[in-house]
């Protein structure tokens, strides 16, 4: 547990993401890009699975501005991205929600490719521990969305393709944990 | 009752011998009874529709879940084919295999079914929708088959508006007039697409008219029954079943799809208990109904949570299984005749595997089958033979496969028609087919228009030329203060000859410079491509001359394809395209503008405003690369006619959701609504040439081809017949009028009734203007194109 504990406090020193605008054409455009295509949904849920897809998973340096997103013909984006651009979604369509953060422990040989894939582009990788992972979520209502997968889950304890869920905490809030891991499968 | 392990033939019923093959398991000799104690009084326990592959039937689930509770039971799995996958499963202890409904005979069924259940401690349970209905049909109330009566049935008939109501859940919209005119009004109207229902099995998803059609007849061939349509609700799929007992709820699960295959079915899901108020909604429904067997109600939940109910089946759904290894029984709460506990512990889900296991040696294998076509035969969608039951006809009909006899009958009226034949003249000597102006229809229209646009700022109307070139219209457009919008220089002069000033003109189009010419004057352009912006710099410096208030570029759709307008949405594109356009500018001395353009007819409100709002967008990056707002934004698109009443929110939608420049810089706003104003301005009059009728229905032939109105073979028309005195109109039916050319798809009417209509008689075709007038053909008249001589 207390291995658990050190890596929470060591997450909660990393910022939520918010893509920054140099005020310009070269961010404004990027963004235009981006919220023309989420326009066009009709349904919220539709729409914030559109995010992932417009914006494919991987490394991004921070701080990051709108700018920074395109790469090659698409657009990359961590799940800090993902959530920055899911919240803006459910702030134009009016569903009260606000920004958090989870820990997933992962299958045991994930975090070796995502440090590699990370290093390899120059970016940060305080998200990756040794067992856990550190991932930007959001809460609704009384659940959370994840918005790198799409899918409502119910807190800690749940499980995402992405891992299981470990602790879970709003932002300004307490950690939430998952009370299985807690007892009985502590980090070492 | 057979040998064990052996298919049991029908004829082996009569003699069975309970001492031949392996012990039978009675009620009293079970060897495991926890949590579900005896299974009642079932010592036998039959179970139909054993069909397992990925669009399984229900029945070898039931299976596992009564194993799972009574390792002991004696199930026997009944199914009307050796192909039925689940026959062969070592979960059964025997098999009974009837013959095809192709080949069956139903009185003879009956007497084999009732045989069956005779002895005391035998029960059935079925599980397929249409044997489910027949049985309730044929036996009536059988206190040893465990599946709802007609009563409950009919209580529950698609689409289950009243079941949603006793559940405090909503229902899909949906639409149970077939006519063409009602299915492409509710098409266009339903975003995500709708579903084409059988009244008793079977729904597929359509995007248009034309599927919806096609679809609906392999229903009606398929099952021979009606079918409906429903909209398609966005959101997660989940689904309640439940099992009661004369009218008590014995158990029920919460089942949420977290798996499903291309064709929908479950794979895996998450198990949960229902909430308080489902669960006394059910429980009272399947009181009202005093609901006998297992039960699903399939339902969407919104990604707000609100639940939609879609179907309701009267049987276990084939997923059943996975609730009872999560914890949850339902065939076994429904043998045991109990009502479950709710103080459980359960697993959170289940998912499917897939397995394969060796034939039953009594059934065999069962080899390959040709088709004509020589194609592979895709594992069949219903190997228990239930479409040729539906075909059968042997349970009554839930309603006709079209609205023929039903009372009252439903009649065209003039709100369906636009009232073309309250204007249109009594046919004169004039030849047929004859194409007829109704130009008061333009002016209502017109007036229909601004009122829509009312306080939405400031709005100038434009007419496509294209839409309708009639000298008459252009000078009516032109004396209601309409501008030009012509998509070539020819139709910008044609427009300044009837009276649309060509300095207070729109240019569009791709090709818009044509025929070329060294002097252009205009009010506005705009470009459909950068290579456009390119080439005109090239022009100017060569000396074309050309006067423009507003020079302006097309946005591409974001989302949906199109071979026209710029991608703004491409950060290079832009950058480049206001590059261009503010030199532009400078160069004419104009400002600037923004156009969008799709056809709202094939979007339908809904997704055009969006499309229009996102790619409008484009005006506030745009600015500030053009140092300034845009002075024009100018929206187009032909409107279906019928969307008249939309006009107003969804430009509302698009200035409140479009670029903050639409909201702060006050710019003119252009409406170039293409269609909607012409549509109804011309009628074609046409006469019956052949008159051929069938057992099932009527077509006629009339001297109109598609060439008279090319729309026709794909969007419905109004059509009226002169009866004499007056122009009536058609109502719905089944049959078709087709067009004089020799073209398979030369069909100008479907589903219409044409009991009265009589060789000679005069059809009239409302809704004939716009393209049907502006795009009209010679065919088959023996001319041939001018230009290439007459000798
Ligand atoms: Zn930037
Ligand atoms: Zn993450």
């Amino acid at each position: 547990m207390t291995g658990l504990l050190a890596e929470l406090k060591r997450f909660e020193r990393i910022d939520l993401s918010r893509v920054a605008c140099h005020g310009a054409a070269c961010c404004k455009a990027v963004r235009y890009r981006v919220f023309g295509r989420l326009m066009q949904y009709a349904n919220v849920g539709a729409a914030l699975a559109a995010v992932p897809e417009l914006i494919r998973w991987g490394p991004v340096q921070w701080p990051a501005h709108w700018c920074d997103l395109p790469e090659g013909d698409g657009l990359t984006g961590d799940c800090g991205v993902h959530a920055d651009v899911a919240a803006a979604v459910l702030t134009r369509e009016a569903v009260p929600h606000s920004r958090g953060r989870a820990v997933l422990r992962p299958a045991p040989l994930a975090p070796a490719h995502w440090r590699a894939s990370w290093n390899e582009a120059g970016a940060g990788d305080a998200w990756i521990a040794a067992r856990v992972v550190h991932h930007e979520v959001i809460r609704v209502g009384d659940q959370w969305w994840d918005p790198s997968e799409a899918r409502w889950f119910s807190g800690a304890g749940a499980h995402l393709s992405g891992g299981r869920v470990l602790a879970v905490r709003e932002e300004h809030g307490s950690w939430q944990l998952d009370p299985e891991a807690s007892a009985t499968q502590a980090l070492p | 009752m057979g040998v064990s392990r052996n298919a049991a033939k029908p004829e082996a019923v009569e003699k069975a011998d309970p001492s031949s093959g392996e012990p039978t398991y009675a009620a009293g000799t079970e060897t495991v009874v926890a949590p579900f104690g005896r299974a009642a009084k079932a010592g036998t326990v039959f179970i139909s529709g054993m069909h397992s592959d990925t669009n399984p039937s229900p029945g070898l689930s039931v299976a596992r879940s009564l194993r799972l509770a009574w390792p002991g039971l004696r199930i026997v799995g009944l199914d009307y084919s050796p192909e039925s996958s689940g026959l062969h499963s070592d979960v059964l202890d025997d098999l009974v295999c009837l013959p095809t409904w192709r080949r069956a005979h139903l009185e003879t069924w009956v007497e084999q079914m009732c045989r069956l259940l005779e002895p005391d401690d035998a029960l059935l349970i079925p599980c397929l929708d249409l044997e489910v209905r027949l049985l309730a049909t044929e036996l009536g109330f059988h206190d040893k088959i465990l599946g709802p009566s007609k009563a409950a049935l009919d209580m529950v008939r698609k689409p289950p508006v009243e079941a949603a109501e006793r559940l405090g859940v909503r229902v899909a919209e949906a639409e149970t007039d077939t006519s063409w005119h009602a299915i492409d009004r509710f098409v266009r109207r339903s975003p995500h697409g709708v579903w084409v229902k059988g009244e008793v099995y079977d729904a597929y998803r359509a995007y248009t008219a034309g599927e919806v059609l096609a679809l609906g007849s392999v229903v009606e061939h398929t099952w021979g029954g009606g079918w409906h349509l429903e909209r398609h609700v966005a959101g997660q799929e989940c689904s309640i079943a439940f099992a009661a007992l004369n009218g008590r709820l014995l158990d029920a699960v919460f089942v949420t799809k977290a798996l499903v295959t291309v064709a929908g079915k479950t794979w895996a899901g998450e198990v949960a208990e229902l909430d308080d108020s489902l669960r006394d909604g059910l429980a009272d429904l399947v009181a009202d109904a005093r609901w006998t067997g297992g039960g699903e109600l399939e339902l969407i939940r919104s990604w707000h949570g609100e639940l939609t109910l879609m179907e309701l089946n009267p049987r276990f759904p084939a997923w059943i299984h996975g609730a009872s290894v999560c914890g949850i029984n339902l065939p076994a709460a429904l043998v045991a005749g109990r009502a479950a506990g709710r103080d459980r512990l359960l697993a959170p889900g289940f998912t499917r595997v897939v397995e394969e296991i060796p034939v039953n040696p009594a059934l065999g294998i069962t080899p390959f089958g040709w088709v004509a076509g020589g194609l592979p035969r895709p594992a069949d969608k219903h190997p228990s033979g239930m479409s040729c039951l539906g075909q059968r006809h042997l349970v009554p009909a839930e309603r006709a496969a079209v609205p023929e006899e039903s009372v009252p009958t439903p009649t065209a009226t003039t709100a369906q028609t636009g009232g073309f034949e309250e204007l249109l003249a009594p046919p004169g000597p004039e030849a047929t087919p004859s194409r007829h102006l109704l130009l008061p229809l333009f002016a209502e229209q017109f007036q229909a228009l601004k009122e829509q646009v009312e306080g939405l700022g400031n709005v100038l109307l434009a007419h496509s030329v294209k839409t309708c070139p009639q000298p008459a219209v252009l000078r009516e457009a032109a004396r209601l203060g309409m501008v030009a919008e012509a998509i070539s220089l020819a139709e910008l002069a044609a427009a300044d000859r009837f009276g649309l000033a060509a300095e207070r003109g729109i240019l569009n189009g791709p090709a818009k410079w044509w025929p070329a010419t060294d002097h252009v004057r205009c009010w506005a352009f705009f470009a459909d491509s950068v290579a456009e912006l390119r080439s005109l710099h090239a022009r100017l410096d060569n000396g074309f001359q050309l006067e423009a208030e507003v020079v302006g570029i097309r946005a591409a759709p974001v989302h949906v394809a199109s071979r026209f307008g710029i991608p703004l949405h491409e950060p290079e594109v832009m950058a480049e395209a206001a590059g261009l356009l503010s030199s532009l500018a400078r160069r004419l001395g104009a400002t600037w503008g923004l156009h969008f353009h799709f056809a709202q007819s094939v979007l339908g409100a809904s997704r055009w405003q969006r499309e229009c709002a996102a790619a409008l967008g484009a005006a506030d990056p745009l600015a500030d690369q053009m140092g300034g707002p845009p002075a024009v934004l100018d929206v187009g698109g032909g409107w279906h006619i019928d969307d008249m009443p939309y006009v107003r929110a969804s430009l509302g939608y698009v200035l409140e959701h479009g670029p903050a420049a639409a909201r702060e810089a006050d710019p003119l706003l252009v409406l170039e609504p293409g269609k909607i104003l012409t549509q109804p301005t011309v009628a074609v009059v046409t006469q019956v040439v052949v008159r051929r009728e069938s057992r099932k229905n009527c077509d006629i032939v009339v001297d109109a081809a598609e060439g008279d109105m090319p729309e026709a073979p794909y969007h419905p028309h109004p059509v009226a017949r002169f009866d004499g005195s007056r122009w009536v109109p058609l109502p719905p039916g089944r049959d078709r009028i087709l067009g004089r050319s020799c073209m398979e798809h030369d069909v100008l009417g479907v589903r219409l009734d044409l009991s009265d209509v009589q060789e000679g008689d005069h059809l009239a075709f409302g809704m004939c203007g716009a393209y049907d007038t502006s795009m009209a053909y010679d065919f088959g008249r023996g001319t041939a194109p001018r230009e290439l001589g007459h000798s």
